[in-house]
């Protein structure tokens, strides 16, 4: 009876609680970079590597923000001082075993510079975004990154129309982050009506860089950001269309 | 502004609710049932945060967590339906897309001594090595073999007997 549910793997697989810990940020530089030479070898594991993925992606998806019940705690507290709640964008609840068709499964790219990649949601599907990704307003992308030590990052936008945006962080500061791969950032996008090709570059900082001035030098020269010191920097391109019905 | 507890919860729950949710799912067999005991799990988390001392990862306090919270919902479940005369329906609550062997499982654990339930979680269902489970369980490889070994005659003994040609 039990033997018919156990997954078979060779035992230098990746089990789901080690892609987890990956996911979640709990592995060093080290541990992930052995996982990335298994990876590259392994299909078996690539395959499970991206439900598990698709999973958590559509779980964030599907729900945008922190849920209530956590968001509201302090607030519900017993405690003589009320406090308001800081409301982070993040995950959320939803989402069974999707045992899906996969696409097929992407490169690893665990070693080298820091990188950025991206899923989309358009209607009830996900799937991992391509170099180009041709998108309509109202999908939905999901940032995730790949980085072999911490850094601060930023993830800026120049549109079509000259306009820069910061995706990520909400602040006003890079934000830090721990070193994983594929590590799915907080907040979903959902993108406007605006048409053309869109630059999105991921600034992978040693220091907690102001994100205004950037996103001025940004605009200002329209296309070469002034890398500042102690970053390195990750562009990805998508084209928005007009949607056609 | 947020306190530092809740500040920290909220990065827990950003980075690990998915795989709570996704390993409750799978164990519990119905979304509302994993949805209850991702909030019990968090919220708990911001009520004691003493559970997690850090002596272990935060991934394996929360598989193991996640574990006992869904086999007590288990048994409780069925403590329920034995208390109000109803007979637990394997179909009942189960997923549309999974298959026979999983609903049996899940009948089985609801029975089964917890040691014996938590390994069979780890080693049919969430597919770990035995070293995995001996780190999740705070005990040797040896120990793990023989529960596994004990929870695979378990099983087997709820078998429905073959019938005779």
């Amino acid at each position: 009876m039990f033997s018919a549910v156990r997954r078979e793997r060779s035992s230098s697989c990746i089990s789901d609680m080690r892609f987890d810990a990956w996911f979640g940020g709990e592995l060093n530089a080290t541990e992930i970079e052995a996982l990335g030479q298994h990876l590259s070898d392994c299909g078996h594991c690539r395959t499970r590597k991206l439900q598990i993925l698709r999973e958590r992606v559509r779980f964030d998806l599907e729900n945008p923000a922190l849920p209530e019940w956590l968001t509201s705690f302090d607030a519900r507290r017993p405690t003589p001082k009320r406090r308001t709640t800081l409301l982070i964008s993040g995950l959320c609840a939803a989402a069974a075993a999707l045992f899906l068709a996969l696409p097929q499964a992407p490169s690893i790219r665990t070693k080298g510079a820091a990188h950025l990649s991206f899923y989309v949601k358009r209607g009830e599907n996900v799937h991992r975004g391509r170099l180009r990704e041709r998108l309509i307003a109202g999908d939905k992308l999901r940032f995730a990154y790949t980085a072999l030590r911490p850094h601060y990052l930023a993830i800026l936008s120049l549109d079509g129309a000259g306009h820069a945006s910061a995706y990520y962080p909400a602040g006003t500061h890079a934000a830090w982050i721990d070193a994983g791969a594929d590590v799915l950032l907080p907040s979903a996008v959902e993108l406007d009506e605006s048409v053309g090709e869109e630059r999105i570059i991921g600034l992978f900082c040693d220091g907690a860089v102001q994100v205004a001035p950037l996103l001025a030098a940004l605009e200002a020269k329209q296309i070469d950001l002034q890398k500042p010191d102690g970053c390195t920097l990750d562009e990805l391109v998508v084209v928005k269309q007009a949607h056609t019905p | 502004m947020q306190s530092r507890r809740s500040a920290q919860v909220a990065d827990m729950y950003r980075r690990h609710a998915a795989s709570v949710y996704r390993r409750a799912c799978a164990l519990l067999g119905n979304e509302a049932d994993a949805r209850e005991v991702l909030q019990d799990l968090f919220v708990s988390l911001l009520e004691r945060p003493e559970q997690f001392a850090g002596g272990s990862s935060l991934q394996t306090f929360l598989y193991s967590a996640t574990t006992h919270a869904c086999l007590n919902r288990l048994r409780n479940q069925r403590n329920r339906a034995r208390l109000l005369g109803e007979r637990t329906d394997p179909e009942e609550k189960h997923a549309p897309h999974e298959g026979d062997a999983l609903v049996h499982v899940r009948e089985v654990l609801r029975q089964m001594p917890n040691d014996l339930a938590q390994v069979a979680v780890y080693y049919f269902v969430d597919g770990l090595s035995h070293q995995e489970i001996a780190e999740l369980m705070g005990c040797s490889r040896r120990r793990v073999g023989n529960l596994v070994e004990r929870a695979t005659v378990w099983g087997r003994s709820q078998e429905e007997p073959c019938s005779a040609q």
